[in-house]
């Protein structure tokens, strides 16, 4: 069986490109356009083997989604991965303050996306 | 990467259209209302989303212009800068600036560098930028110039993880599954000593920590890397021990390094006799040896020529040693079971209904069946994956 993985980006190229590459991997994938889409989903949805998030978003955030992700007991040990452009230190402690597992920088290369996925992936 | 993800630049101009819209419209109707921070938030996401999603596509002016944009934008929304007239001015001519960067990579059409430029300046003033010049990085150049005269190196590795490791969804088995992919990891040691007693622990705590040993040939910074995502909250020691000395075997291609310690490895737990050394060395050879082993007596032989012991002794004594080695052999092969205290297996019984978070199920209803046992031994062996880790 697949793994399942979780995009959440308001950009749509941005979402497809994540889906594009992690649809090559072998991932079946779900997409949600903001933290407040991707948590509707999920609560009716499979469960997911990891998270790719972007952290600025309209409605819902990246860190807000995090935070209600690890209150949901099949996400409270989902490893997240953070895909953000913003490489700032103080967005970086928010995320893993919140729950993330590791982040990835934008624009992202798709083998250090997969690599980073295989890092912390569940062995 | 742009090459696979050329078939999504179409999507990216048109989506660019629409975040351009946003911020043409949102910066008029902030000039009417400069205060209003849902619109200016509005319009930094979009210009957000135009920089990370033209990076991808290595449009590097469209990001590096939107950029500037962006860091202005982010000033303005956190209140360190205000909505003057001057600037929603700058910022509006700028979004017309982008308009022709972001056409000039769509249709290859000339972009006036000279307004680029201006632009750039002006909108690094109003940021008052105190942003340094994007010089190369001393410390990557530096990495780059020692990993090609790294000669190897043995690292001895001592790691304590937060204690929300677990929460974070990481997991302590892939740093050392990475550890391994970048060299000879051995001597992997579990200290428990922070373990409190079971009926006391949280089972969403890391209260482990590792002592490893690594011998690399790869720099301290790609071990470093490894421990990427903890390390900030880790008490992560790395600790240069000695040098490999690195031998190539003139027979072996270019890419096979044999890394040998100073000290004599052993592979398989077993020293070789001195015999199959000589041999192997090229010192003797195997008839050599043959001989010197044929003239060779046992103990037993000399002992009874001595009238040290007789040679019913030396037999007796021969059949106790075949004896013991028989039990050895059956307890070797007895290594994969364990013995468990009933105590400690009550104990734990009394403790799966609370991890399983099964609060409601009466543990004296259990029975020992077998699918306790199995459920059990996973628990044993699940912990025992997380302690062994060799």
């Amino acid at each position: 069986m697949s793994k399942t993985a979780l995009i959440v980006d308001d950009s749509p190229t941005m979402r497809q490109m994540v889906a594009f590459t992690l649809k090559n991997a072998g991932f079946s994938v779900m997409e949600a356009e903001n933290g407040k889409d991707a948590v509707e989903k999920v609560s009716t949805g499979p469960k997911m083997d990891i998270v790719v998030t972007d952290l600025n978003m309209p409605k819902m955030d990246g860190i807000e989604l995090i935070k209600e992700l690890r209150k949901l007991s099949a996400f409270k040990f989902t490893p997240i991965l953070m895909l953000t452009t913003e490489s700032a230190l103080e967005k970086k402690q928010a995320g893993k303050a919140a729950g993330a597992t590791g982040w990835i920088v934008k624009p992202f290369n798709p083998e250090v996306l997969l690599k980073t996925i295989a890092k912390i992936m569940p062995a | 990467m742009s090459n696979d993800f050329a078939q999504f630049q179409d999507a990216f101009f048109e989506e660019a259209g629409e975040h351009l819209a946003v911020v043409e419209e949102g910066l008029l109707a902030l000039e009417q209302h400069p205060e209003d921070l849902d619109l200016l938030n509005k319009i930094f996401r979009s210009a957000h989303s135009i920089k990370g999603t033209s990076g991808m596509f290595g449009f590097n002016a469209v990001a590096q212009f939107t950029h500037k944009m962006e860091t202005l934008l982010d000033l303005l929304r956190n209140g360190q800068k205000v909505v003057s007239p001057s600037i929603a001015d700058l910022l509006l001519k700028s979004t017309d600036c982008l308009k022709t960067l972001i056409e000039s990579v769509k249709t290859g059409a000339a972009v006036d560098e000279t307004t680029v430029q201006q632009l750039t300046s002006e909108l690094a003033t109003a940021s008052q930028s105190d942003e340094k010049p994007s010089s190369p990085n001393p410390k990557a150049t530096q990495t780059v110039s020692t990993a090609g005269s790294s000669q190897g190196q043995i690292y001895l590795i001592t790691w304590t993880p937060p204690e929300w490791l677990f929460r974070r969804g990481l997991d302590p088995l892939q740093i050392t599954k990475e550890l391994r992919g970048i060299g000879n990891l051995t001597d992997v040691t579990l200290d428990v000593s922070r373990l409190p007693h079971l009926t006391e622990i949280d089972p969403e705590t890391c209260y482990l920590s590792w002592h490893m040993r690594l011998a690399t040939e790869k720099d301290r910074k790609v071990i470093e890397a490894v421990f990427e995502f903890v390390r900030e909250d880790s008490k992560l020691v790395i600790e240069e021990c000695e040098a490999l000395s690195v031998k190539r075997k003139a027979s072996e291609s270019e890419n096979e390094i044999r890394v040998t310690n100073d000290e004599q490895h052993v592979e398989d737990g077993e020293p070789k006799p001195l015999g199959e050394i000589l041999v192997e060395s090229g010192v003797v050879s195997r008839e050599t040896l043959d001989q010197a082993l044929a003239q060779q007596k046992r103990v037993g032989q000399i002992l009874v020529e001595q009238h040290a012991a007789s040679p019913q002794q030396v037999e007796q004594a021969l059949q106790k040693q075949r004896q013991q080695e028989s039990a050895a052999q059956s307890k070797k092969t007895d290594t994969a079971s364990i013995r468990v205290d009933t105590d400690k297996i009550d104990k734990l019984i009394n403790l799966v209904p609370a991890w399983s978070g099964c609060s409601a199920i009466n543990p004296a209803n259990y029975s020992v069946g077998p699918s306790l046992i199995s459920s059990l031994m996973s628990l044993v062996i699940k912990w025992s994956g997380i302690w062994g880790m060799v």
